[in-house]
């Protein structure tokens, strides 16, 4: 059974349940020094209202991690603008941003910022290390890349390399010779860091299956899927987050 | 348990001064209309947020992805020459 919270900002809490509420309030002080309503508050703030559904899995009695699975709805005066999904696991200093999905009353707002800004302090108060995701789907592989996220490992970067080799082809035409010996050069290369410098290419190429001209590290990272990793220790890449989340000008 | 009443029983009792329903013309009323459900209940169509994040990078800021300061940090880690970097970063547009 998953513990319940729902927060409003306005009227306070608004109510709480589920035979698990108090394993995951103790997750909560053990592991970020707050209960789970400060949490939630912390992941509320600057939105009128969250639901929360939470699970500790894998305690420290039983020799597991100890990990929280959160699922939690946010409100905007009154209106549902999106989920999201993380897990915290403290005993490994990391979280895993499971999905994130947004209402079209979202769009073009900005609220997925203090979205992000908020899960980036719940995971400051639980001294988490680095951020992991699955960057995929449609955008995300070119997406989580400039919010300065790279490859987990040298050989998740060895991979996907192989696949944007491969979708460098048909366009190696469009591009100069200087051009092509240079991504090629930074695809073969063995840092992670690569995947930044190839999705910084501003080069515009024109896909094969898309009339208007797109920049080639776009054009190579989109529709990619990649298991990402964001360092907090990593100043450049976590100043490119800060910066997209706006916490930073 | 209950009894079903016998026909000799009274079902309906009708007031007094009721006035008799035979003869009333019946009246067309208009089907009832489905009450619009407030947005919060509505199903919405649901985004990934990596494309909104994607649209508002376009509506917002500058076309290059990174700082200049990020190219030169990567410029420097692979050895890229300024004729390089101005190849793929930063060639005329």
């Amino acid at each position: 059974m998953t513990a319940f919270l729902a927060l409003n900002n306005r009227g306070g809490l608004k109510s709480f349940g589920g035979s698990t509420l108090p394993a995951v309030n103790d997750w909560c002080l053990t592991h970020s020094g707050r209960d789970l309503l400060q949490v939630a508050r912390t992941l509320a703030s600057r939105f009128s209202a969250v639901n929360i559904a939470a699970r500790a899995v894998g305690s420290r009695d039983s020799g597991g991690s100890g990990q929280l699975l959160v699922r939690e709805q946010i409100f905007q005066a009154g209106v549902p603008i999106g989920t999201i999904a993380f897990r915290l696991d403290p005993a490994q200093q990391r979280a895993h941003l499971s999905w994130t999905v947004l209402t079209p009353a979202a769009r073009g707002t900005g609220a997925f910022k203090p979205m992000l800004q908020n899960l980036l302090l719940a995971m400051r108060d639980c001294r988490i290390a680095r951020i992991t995701l699955v960057a995929g789907l449609t955008h995300g592989g070119y997406v989580w890349a400039t919010y300065g996220f790279l490859p987990q490992t040298p050989a998740e970067w060895t991979r996907i390399s192989g696949v944007l080799r491969a979708k460098l082809v048909p366009v190696t035409a469009q591009l100069t010779p200087e051009q092509a010996a240079l991504t090629t050069q930074l695809l073969g290369s063995a840092d992670p860091l690569a995947l930044r410098a190839i999705a910084a290419i501003a080069v515009p190429v024109t896909a094969p299956t898309g009339p208007t001209p797109i920049p080639l590290g776009r054009y190579l990272l989109l529709g990619s899927e990649w298991k990402g990793q964001l360092e907090l220790s990593d100043g450049p890449s976590m100043l490119i987050y800060l910066r997209r989340i706006g916490l930073m000008p | 348990m209950t009894k079903k009443p016998l026909p000799t029983v009274l079902e309906y009792v009708s007031a007094a001064h009721a006035a008799p329903k035979r003869g009333r013309v019946a009246e067309a009323t208009p089907a009832k209309r489905p009450r619009r459900r407030p947005a919060a209940a509505r199903p919405q169509m649901l985004v990934r947020m990596e494309e909104v994040m994607l649209f508002e990078m376009d509506a917002n800021s500058a076309p290059d992805p990174f700082t200049t300061e990020e190219i030169d940090r990567i410029a420097r880690v692979f050895g890229l020459s300024t004729g390089e970097v101005t190849a793929l970063y930063r060639f005329a547009r």
